[in-house]
């Protein structure tokens, strides 16, 4: 077996991880152009949402995900309405109330659930290629899985049906779609909803993935800023892109440089990419 | 006008504008008939861009009123108004630049959900719009590939899918070829004869001359003539106020 | 030329006897009854919330005890407790309020030493005794800062641990994965000097930065180095997923031992399983405890679970333990009839010797501890024994378990 194999697919394991965490953010940082520093609070929040079923009601894994996923639109539609009634500059008090709304669900959960390191602990079993003499964690497989169902199923949304195509005309240029008759609030809280959906099928998935403690969400949130600075704005597909694009590189570097390299690579790679694609992924140059 | 006579679709009584201490537009009032194209022509500075932004709704003027159909529309926004069926284009098109020229056109079909049509239904309109302005086959150009004058095709016919009533045209036929003016004319017109109201403002006389029923000259803020485009072509009022203009500036040391 | 002597006028007569009043009650010695107030300075919220609450619950549970006893020489202690969010520049500004508004007689509490640090350097700015209930660097104790004590220190880690790798375990090659923070670096480099010393071999050392998830790329390259046992300088969290992967994917490795975070009850709850034949490093636990203090270590015990519905882990117990000082100190202070100044407590400190659960406490000349010293534990059905040293084993290491 090739070394690289397995660190390739660690790479694109991580990659969808991030992925997956930075549609929600992406899409409603697109339409709604809201910077959602409750983010990564609210994946949190979807977690432990899924550590508590689990733990007292045995549920299995794979109900979580639509469950944590409805729930989260209990507070991102509630969240919209309330942005929506905040006054000029916009952009500065949506900032401000989201950050408040961070530090109120750290609190909260400190509160829930005390300071302890939760974990989920599931057993998934190892799956062998074969021929290939290589064996990866069902897991992972399912991160790589779920991240393209995700974007596919977006994508989808956003390509073909006439609310999706209204969605892309928002978010790229959110003037004319006014102009054009469309109700971008309304687009707004489709965002919203949407995200909220994204946020909430994150949330079991980060349980798993990692361990939960009340103060985790900014590793969450920056991940997700940082996923979608590299994708551009409202470009779903790229968010895959971009995740995988970070996840393997890390993961190279982890692997040829050594652990240390991990955030330094990380940040070269994105100063590079802003330089040279100051529109992120996107094949397509402005003109 | 008469009881009998055709509907007023809009009717403009003494708005007036100022700028500081300027006067953009004074007193200006017309009307215009249901089923009628009416352009509006004047030199540059002449007040039309501010009297169509009044209009439409981009802009407040400070003295005077609008009716619409019979409604007061004074205050409303381009919002309101696009509901209530009064559109309008702009000189830079405002459109969709990553999307296709007939997604850009089913855009204008989303309209407020009481009278969204099905999405079958509004793929149907938008190839109906994009063929009219004759762009059916470029209709998976994205939109900022297209050359200008395309671009503001393409925005006419994402207005019309809006089901406008009065549709106000901002200079449409700038840098159109004589070829594509007389074509726009003749789907001005075909529209105009299915009962739709417009309202043109152009620097030139080109697509005025083909399609306009009547045309209202501009000149420092006021209405100086009205008429048949032919008799304000040269008429000698019109040509010393576009004369003027140049002339003018010289005479009084303006710059 | 004759001057006319005034008498000070009632207004002047009146602050004369003020100042005086105010002189004199500010030099007597505490009346009885007098409350003493001790400042804890721990991280109750952020990222080190966990742990700064279990050496909060300790430090409390110590006051409470010296409370129900009557508190310290008859004087009730009060218990001043900040929370410094997990940051240096809070934990400056809580200090400065604990020593100023708070009047503190001492200062306790601190986990890492990135927040430690700034309150020693405040405690010896305002000549205020603190007591560090987890600080590891050996820089702090190097500067003679007469105010500052600490209940544990890195040699007490490293040391056995290296004696039990070379000794016990008998591993040749080592690979050492640890986190970027200043104590563990400093805990690295020691390890590794001392195993060198010992002719094992480091054959792979990384850093991390805390919080990362996926140790599998780093993991990979164990077997690759053919390295024997894994040292891990991570911290709880670390090793929960560390232990995971591990489970999912057998390197092959004759042990994997980490200093922080496995030698807990709740560790090995939350890892289940995959825990069986860790080892790991322990100052104290229910049942581990310093020759000679098991009834105190019992009572303890259930004092605690009474009182907070748990039981206590090594990291309460150094809480406890730096209050234990604290109060002893000025307990000594107190007896003797003295004011209990920065420098009467900080002497009394320094000549403190008490047999305490985690251990026997005094400090040296640098203030640190002179007999801090963790015994390895290994994790075997489920719970903690102690496999090194020999005199304090309860039982035998399980070598087969201990495989990775």
């Amino acid at each position: 077996m090739w070394v690289g194999t397995p660190i390739i697919f660690s790479g694109l394991a991580l990659g969808s991880f991030y992925a997956l965490m930075a549609l929600g953010f992406s899409l409603i940082l697109s339409v709604a152009r809201v910077f959602n520093l409750a983010h990564g609070e609210m994946i949190l929040l979807s977690g432990y949402l899924a550590f508590v079923l689990w733990q007292f009601f045995q549920a299995p894994f794979f109900w979580l995900l639509p469950i944590c996923s409805l729930a989260l639109l209990a507070l991102t539609l509630p969240l919209h309405y309330l942005l929506r009634r905040l006054p000029e500059p916009y952009g500065l008090n949506s900032l401000m109330v989201t950050l408040g709304l961070a530090l109120l669900l750290q609190s909260l959960l400190l509160a829930w659930f005390s300071a302890d390191y939760r974990l989920m602990r599931l057993d998934w079993p190892a799956v062998a290629i074969p021929g290939l003499d290589f064996s990866f964690l069902s897991f992972q497989g399912l991160l790589i899985i779920l991240a393209l169902a995700v974007t596919a199923g977006v994508h989808l949304v956003l390509q073909r049906t006439f609310l999706g195509k209204a969605l892309r005309a928002t978010i790229q240029d959110r003037e004319a779609a006014q102009v054009a008759g469309i109700n971008v609030n309304q687009m707004g809280l489709v965002a919203f909803g949407l995200g909220g959906l994204l946020i909430g099928l994150a949330g079991p998935l980060f349980a798993q993935n990692m361990y939960l403690y009340p103060a985790a969400g900014t590793e969450a949130t920056m991940i997700a800023i940082v996923v979608t600075i590299f994708a551009g704005l409202g470009r779903t597909r790229n968010i895959l892109l971009g995740g995988w694009l970070l996840g393997l590189t890390q993961s190279v570097a982890v692997f040829t440089m050594g652990s240390k390299w991990r955030e330094l690579v990380s940040a070269a790679l994105l100063l590079l990419l802003l330089y040279f694609r100051p529109e992120g992924l996107s094949l397509k140059k402005e003109r | 006008m008469a009881a009998q006579g055709p509907q007023v679709c809009l009717e403009v009584r003494q708005i007036k504008k100022y700028f500081g201490d300027q006067t953009v537009l004074r007193d200006v009032s017309f009307s215009l008939p249901a089923g009628e194209i009416l352009g509006l022509i004047g030199p540059n500075g002449a007040g039309k861009s501010t009297l169509f932004n009044i209009i439409s709704g981009w802009q407040k003027a400070d003295a005077g009123s609008v009716f619409f159909f019979g409604q007061e529309i004074t205050s409303w926004t381009p919002k309101d108004l696009s509901r209530a069926g009064l559109a309008r284009t702009f000189q830079v098109p405002q459109i969709f630049p990553e999307m296709s020229a007939w997604e850009n056109v089913l855009m204008g079909a989303w309209l407020p959900p009481q009278s969204r049509p099905s999405f079958s239904k509004a793929q149907e309109e938008a190839d109906h719009w994009l063929s009219l302005v004759g762009l059916l086959e470029l209709r998976h150009t994205p939109a900022r590939d297209l050359p200008l004058a395309q671009q503001r095709l393409v925005e006419l016919a994402q207005v019309l899918a809006t089901r406008p009533r009065l549709l106000l045209l901002d200079e449409i036929a700038a840098g159109f070829s004589l070829g594509a003016v007389k074509r726009l004319a003749a789907g001005l017109a075909k529209l105009r004869d299915q009962g739709l109201t417009l309202l043109l403002t152009d620097h030139l006389f080109n697509l005025l001359e083909e399609v306009a029923d009547r045309v209202l000259a501009l000149d420092r803020g006021e209405i100086i003539v009205q008429g048949p485009p032919a008799a304000l072509i040269h008429h000698p009022d019109v040509v010393s106020a576009y004369l003027g203009t140049r002339c003018g500036a010289a005479d009084n040391g303006e710059a | 030329m004759q001057r006319i002597r005034s008498r000070p006028g009632p207004r002047a007569r009146l602050t004369v006897w003020l100042l005086a009043a105010l002189l004199c009650w500010a030099n007597q010695p505490l009346s009885a009854a007098q409350e003493i107030r001790l400042g804890e300075i721990d991280p109750l919220s952020g990222p080190l919330a966990k742990h700064g609450q279990e050496i909060h619950q300790g430090i409390l549970y110590a006051v409470e005890e010296a409370n129900a006893r009557g508190g310290v020489a008859g004087h009730p202690v009060k218990l001043l407790s900040r929370d410094d969010q997990s940051k240096p520049d809070v934990a400056v500004n809580q200090a400065q309020d604990l020593i100023f508004r708070g009047k503190v007689a001492g200062l306790v509490g601190g986990y890492v030493d990135s927040l430690v640090g700034p309150i020693s350097q405040q405690a010896a700015r305002h000549r205020v005794p603190y007591v560090a209930s987890a600080s590891l660097q050996q820089a702090f104790t190097g500067n003679k800062n007469p105010f500052f004590f600490r209940v544990s220190c890195l040699e007490g880690i490293v040391q056995p641990l290296c004696q039990f790798l070379s000794q016990t375990l008998k591993t040749k090659r080592v690979a050492l994965l640890h986190a970027a923070t200043p104590g563990a670096t400093e805990f690295s480099d020691l390890v590794q000097a001392d195993l060198h010393r010992r002719d094992i071999a480091t054959v792979l050392q990384e850093k991390f930065r805390p919080g990362w998830p996926d140790f599998s790329v780093f993991l990979l390259k164990v077997p690759a180095a053919r390295a024997e046992t894994l040292i891990s300088g991570g911290f709880y969290g670390d090793n929960l997923i560390l232990v995971r992967q591990l489970r999912q994917r057998p390197l092959g490795l004759k042990a994997f031992i980490a200093p922080w975070g496995v030698a807990y009850q709740s560790f090995i709850d939350e890892v289940g399983q995959a825990g069986e034949g860790l080892f790991g490093a322990c100052a104290w636990s229910p049942g581990i405890t310093q020759p000679g203090t098991e009834k105190e270590s019992q009572e303890l015990v259930a004092g605690f679970r009474k009182k907070f519905g748990k039981d206590p882990n090594t990291t309460t117990m150094h809480g406890y333990t730096s209050a234990r000082a604290l109060l002893a100190a000025l307990e000594t202070v107190l007896q003797e009839g003295a004011k209990p100044t920065g420098e009467a407590v900080s002497r009394a400190l320094a000549k403190l010797d008490l047999n305490l659960p985690m251990e026997r406490l005094a400090f040296d000349a640098h203030g640190d501890p002179r007999h801090y010293q963790q015994v390895i534990v290994q994790i075997q059905k489920q719970r903690l024994v102690v496999v090194y040293p020999p005199e304090r084993a309860t039982g035998q290491v399980d070598f087969s378990l201990a495989a990775r």
